[in-house]
């Protein structure tokens, strides 16, 4: 649980007694390109085991940083990953509105080792921006749709990603496509996945984008099409009978890279040419390009029915900053009462007042920040369980007797 | 003897080591990857959900042999054969069931609470079916009596629903075979199969009892 409100609270006051103090106006005409911040990247590596219910795995942001966006590198097809999205440090999914502060991927180990996965949450350190997450559900029973989220009008899109629900019977879906459309939306293409063969298949599916407001910023996409390459057929059974069943093994590995003064925060892959080669075929969706280190990074590998061509993009999201007000030196718009005005000893009491609250503020955050390294919330959780009412019987439409 | 709680999470005695709580675990990960319990500010999803589902399977302590009995008393050829046999004291019968399939269900309605604070109703379903063959089985004054053979396959699922219709999610699934000779023990005294028959021991079986054998 991070609180940043205090700190936060504390700033302003700050401000606002230098402001009085000095006399100088916060805002006046002149601008100025202000730094967006730098991107950090915290990334999880993890090992696990065959599982047969998704398991979360969370990287969270620093203290002080702002979530933008994340991924995954899972290295296998047998890593499904079921969703991607902004979290909490405790792999909640951010409720739209809210902010969040860590990134988590829930994924399945349909294999029988142990495999490795790494997830990584893009953080903006050194900004004033604050991020904010937008999201949409819908359960559906088509065997593909689009699902989009926007951000709200005077905030940018930083990232985004997905969250697909799935229960044996009813199935779920996997994203073939999670990518920036237009300025302010971020897109999912979705197909159904089947579970029980006896019900009808349904999905619920999430669709996050990230918005960051504060910063006078804009974002721009840079796409790169990734072909993929085919290798040769391998083919295996078949006999005087039956033909052989043949499968094309296809794979790309692709970085989109911002140009130079742009701030990666985030990027996503869209199919478009042709049918991703699996479900589990995305095995890399991450901003942590080990090599370039500001590029998105998207890797596919899997087994295609064909050697048609398959085409994914690429979409790596840059942020830069803006023209912004700045301070000016110019004569003040708000100006101190002066010395003709209420007395000094009045000012006086009135500045000592202001920087007794801020004392106690400080002191405050300071207790909680002491508080939390201790771990007592965590300890003095209380979880009960009350069983509110239960009935058992038999259903008689089911009984059969054969004697 | 085997309960419901092992048919859907594995045997703590006998099992594999740490099986059973692993699936327990297993099934509150699902129930946070798939968002079924609201969040609580206080506590990680997962403790939440680990303790949710510690009690629902403390409550899932239900012996299958009950389940099956419970079966018999409420639809059966082996009911019908307890009555007669109550009421001509001194009678016993042999029933014999090629198959015999009655599912149950039990429903639960527990309340999350955290620090004090319901977060929400959560509704627990588990069902079972039944499917008892070849059950060969003697009934005198009221009580099953004996047992001779019968094989029972049972399957259970557990779902939790939440307050959202759409956080309905299957979390367990098990099924076992047994010999119900094995699971359902008659004792001397044998098992009532209808009210009057609670205080009555089954007396042996009459030489000349009446038979009854598959149509």
């Amino acid at each position: 649980m991070r609180t940043h409100s205090l700190p936060r609270a504390a700033a302003a006051l700050l401000a606002a007694l230098l402001c009085a103090f000095s006399g100088a106006a916060p805002v006046s005409a002149a601008t100025m390109a202000a730094p967006l911040g730098t991107t950090v990247l915290q990334s999880l590596d993890t090992e696990f085991g065959p599982t047969r219910a998704p398991r979360l795995f969370t990287a969270a942001c620093g203290q002080g940083e702002e979530l933008l966006s994340g991924g995954w590198a899972g290295f296998s097809p047998f890593v499904e990953v079921l969703g991607s999205y902004p979290s909490d440090e405790q792999g909640r999914p951010v409720a739209p509105g809210g902010r969040p502060s860590a990134w988590t991927v829930a994924a399945y180990n349909r294999g029988k080792d142990v495999l490795q996965l790494q997830v990584t949450a893009a953080c903006l350190a050194g900004s004033d921006g604050q991020p904010a997450v937008a999201a949409a559900t819908d359960t559906r029973a088509d065997q593909a749709f689009a699902l989009a989220v926007a951000c709200p009008d005077g905030t940018v899109r930083t990232g985004g990603g997905f969250r697909s629900e799935w229960t044996p019977q009813l199935g779920g879906a996997t994203v073939h496509g999670s990518f920036p459309s237009g300025d302010t939306d971020w897109t999912l293409d979705v197909r159904l996945t089947p579970g029980d063969p006896d019900v009808k298949a349904r999905a619920t599916v999430t669709a996050y984008a990230v918005c960051l407001a504060g910063p006078k910023a804009r974002a721009e996409t840079v796409p790169v099409d990734l072909g993929l390459d085919k290798a040769e057929p391998v083919c295996t059974g078949g006999g005087d009978i039956f033909a052989p069943k043949c499968v094309v093994p296809r794979s790309g590995t692709a970085s989109a890279l911002c140009p130079a003064g742009l701030t990666l925060t985030g990027g996503g892959y869209q199919l478009l040419e042709g049918d991703l080669p699996g479900d589990t075929a995305v095995l890399v969706a991450t901003p942590l390009d080990p090599v370039a280190r500001r590029g998105w990074t998207v890797a596919v590998r899997g087994d295609a029915p064909t050697d048609a061509p398959i085409t994914v993009r690429l979409s790596a999201v840059c942020v830069f900053a803006a023209e912004r007000p700045v301070l000016d030196t110019g004569p003040p718009i708000v100006t101190l009462p002066n010395p003709t005005g209420p007395s000094r000893p009045l000012l006086v009491a009135l500045v000592g007042l202001g920087g007794l609250l801020l004392l106690l503020l400080v002191a405050l955050a300071l207790w909680r920040m002491l508080r939390r390294d201790r771990g007592e919330p965590a300890a003095g959780v209380g979880v009960e369980v009350v069983v509110r009412s239960g009935r058992s019987g038999y259903r008689l439409d089911g009984f059969r007797e054969d004697l | 003897m085997t309960t419901v709680r092992e048919l859907l999470f594995g045997d703590v005695v006998g099992g594999r080591a740490g099986e059973a709580a692993d699936r327990v675990e297993q099934a509150a990960e699902q129930l946070v990857g798939v968002g079924a319990l609201p969040a609580a500010d206080e506590a990680p999803a997962l403790t939440v959900a680990r303790a949710f589902m510690t009690r629902v399977a403390q409550l899932l302590d239900v012996e299958v042999s009950d389940v099956l009995v419970g079966a018999w008393r409420t639809r059966s050829a082996l009911l019908d054969a307890a009555r007669r046999t109550h009421a001509a004291p001194g009678t016993s019968e042999q029933v014999v069931i090629k198959a015999y399939a009655l599912p149950w269900e039990y429903e639960t309605e527990l309340d999350l609470v955290v620090n004090g604070r319901t977060l929400t109703t959560v509704t627990v379903l588990a069902q079972a079916e039944l499917e008892v063959t070849a059950l060969v089985a003697t009934v005198a004054a009221g009580r099953l009596a004996r047992l001779g053979g019968g094989d029972c396959r049972m399957t259970a699922r557990l779902r939790v629903r939440g307050a959202d219709p759409q956080a309905d999610v299957q979390v367990a699934q098990g099924e076992r075979t047994f010999a119900v000779p094995y699971e359902v023990k008659t004792g001397e005294r044998g098992i009532p199969l209808i009210e009057q028959a609670r205080d009555v021991p089954a007396q042996a079986p009459a030489p000349q009892a009446q038979t009854r054998t598959p149509a």
